[in-house]
C-alpha cells in the first residue's frame, strides 16, 4: 500500500505506522462495499478452535479493547471487564462468523461500544483509581511529574467532554478507524461526526490552553 | 480544496493529513504544495492538540487480565453454535432434565404411592365390586 503521509512540518512522514492502519489497502470507509479484513483469518481460525488463533485474538484486539473502553469510561477496573466480555463474545461468535460487509474489527468495537453504553447508563461512582498510571522515566523526576500531570490533565479533559464528542474522538483519533465506520458505528452521519469532532477538539484545546501550543 | 475546508479539516481530524477522510488526502497535500507555508502552519496548530492527545497514554493489558480472559476462552458447551443444532442440543438437555426431575419426584412420592397400592392389592378384584354398606349383612355373626 503506498500511503503519502505529509507531517505538519512537511518533512514527510509522521510517527503513524501505516501498518497499523485498519482502514487497510482499498479501504473506502463505505459500509456495503466489499471491504478486505484483516482479521479474517484469524476469525476462522478461531472458529475451528485453533489455540494460536485465541493467542492472536488477545495480542491484537486486547490492547485496542482497553484503549477504547478506558478512554471511554475513564475507569481501569470498568474497561478492563468491558475489553473481557466483548473477547469472550468475539469468540463465541467466531465458529458461526461470515464476512460481510462489516470488518471483524468493526463488529467488536460495536460489541464493545454497546457494553460501555450499558455501564455509562448506570449510576457511577467517580475516583480517582482509574487515573493512568505512569513510569517514572528514570534520572528527571521532575519530568516524570511533569509528564503525570501532563496525562491526568488530558485525561480529566477527556472525561470532561459530553459523551458523544468524547465517543466520537475515541473513535477517530484514538482508534484511528475511518470516518464513515466511525460514523456508522455512532449512528450518525459523517457531517454530525465532524461536528462532534470539532466541537470535542474545541473544548479540549480550551481545557488544555495552557499545556498547547504550535509547535516550533 | 478551498482553504476554509483545509482549517475546517485540521480542526476536526487533527494536524496529520493521513489520518483524514481517504477522499480528501490527495487535494489537501495539492494545496500543501501549492501554499506550502500556510498549510504547515494550520496544521501545526492543529498538531499541538495531536500532541496533547497523544500523551495520554495507557497501561498494557496487565497480566492478571489476559490470564483471566484465557480462563474463559476454552472449549465447552457454552461455545456450541446458534442455530438449529443448538436448539437441538438445548431441547435434548431440557427432555433429559425433566426426566431426571420426574424420576426425582417419584421417589420423593413413593412412599404413599407405596401404601396405597398395598390396600389395592390386598382387595384384589374384589376392590371395586366391594359396598361397605352391607358388609356387616354379608359377614356370619
Amino acid at each position: 500500500m503506498t500511503m503519502m503521509v505529509l507531517s505538519p512540518n512537511n518533512s514527510g512522514l509522521s510517527n503513524r505506522d501505516p501498518a497499523n492502519d485498519l482502514r487497510g489497502p482499498g479501504w473506502t470507509g463505505k459500509l456495503g462495499q466489499a471491504v478486505l479484513d484483516p482479521d479474517a483469518d484469524m476469525v476462522a481460525r478461531l472458529g475451528r478452535g485453533d489455540p494460536a488463533a485465541i493467542e492472536t485474538l488477545m495480542n491484537r484486539k486486547l490492547p485496542r479493547l482497553l484503549a477504547l473502553a478506558r478512554r471511554l469510561l475513564g475507569d481501569a477496573a470498568e474497561a478492563e471487564d468491558v475489553a473481557q466480555e466483548a473477547l469472550v463474545r468475539a469468540w463465541k461468535q467466531a465458529p458461526s462468523w461470515t464476512p460481510g460487509p462489516a470488518r471483524f474489527d468493526t463488529w467488536l468495537h460495536k460489541v464493545a461500544l454497546n457494553l460501555c453504553y450499558d455501564r455509562l447508563r448506570r449510576p457511577r461512582l467517580v475516583s480517582d483509581a482509574g487515573l493512568p498510571e505512569t513510569i517514572d522515566p528514570g534520572p528527571a523526576p521532575d519530568a516524570g511529574l511533569l509528564a503525570q500531570d501532563r496525562q491526568a490533565r488530558v485525561e480529566a479533559a477527556l472525561q470532561a467532554l459530553p459523551p458523544r464528542q468524547r465517543e466520537a474522538i475515541v473513535l477517530c483519533y484514538y482508534q484511528d478507524l475511518g470516518n464513515q465506520t466511525a460514523a456508522d458505528l455512532m449512528k450518525v452521519s459523517i457531517e454530525a461526526l465532524e461536528s462532534l469532532l470539532s466541537r470535542g477538539r474545541r473544548a479540549l484545546r480550551a481545557s488544555l490552553i495552557d499545556l498547547s501550543g504550535p509547535k516550533p | 480544496m478551498t482553504p476554509d475546508r483545509f482549517t475546517a479539516l485540521s480542526q476536526t481530524y487533527g494536524g496529520h493529513i493521513d489520518r483524514w477522510p481517504v477522499n480528501e488526502r490527495s487535494e489537501a497535500i495539492r494545496l500543501c504544495q501549492d501554499r506550502p507555508q500556510w498549510t504547515a502552519q494550520v496544521l501545526s496548530e492543529a498538531a499541538g492538540l495531536d500532541d496533547l492527545l497523544d500523551a495520554l497514554g495507557l497501561d498494557a493489558p496487565s497480566t492478571d487480565l489476559r490470564q483471566r480472559i484465557y480462563a474463559r476462552l476454552q472449549p465447552g458447551p457454552a461455545r456450541l453454535p446458534l442455530g438449529p443444532r443448538g436448539w437441538g442440543f438445548g431441547i435434548a438437555a431440557a427432555s433429559l432434565a425433566g426426566v431426571i426431575c420426574g424420576a426425582a419426584l417419584m421417589n420423593l412420592a413413593a412412599p404413599d404411592l407405596t401404601k396405597d397400592a398395598v390396600v389395592v392389592s390386598a382387595l384384589g378384584d374384589q376392590g371395586s365390586d366391594l359396598d361397605l354398606s352391607n358388609t356387616s349383612a354379608k359377614e356370619p355373626l
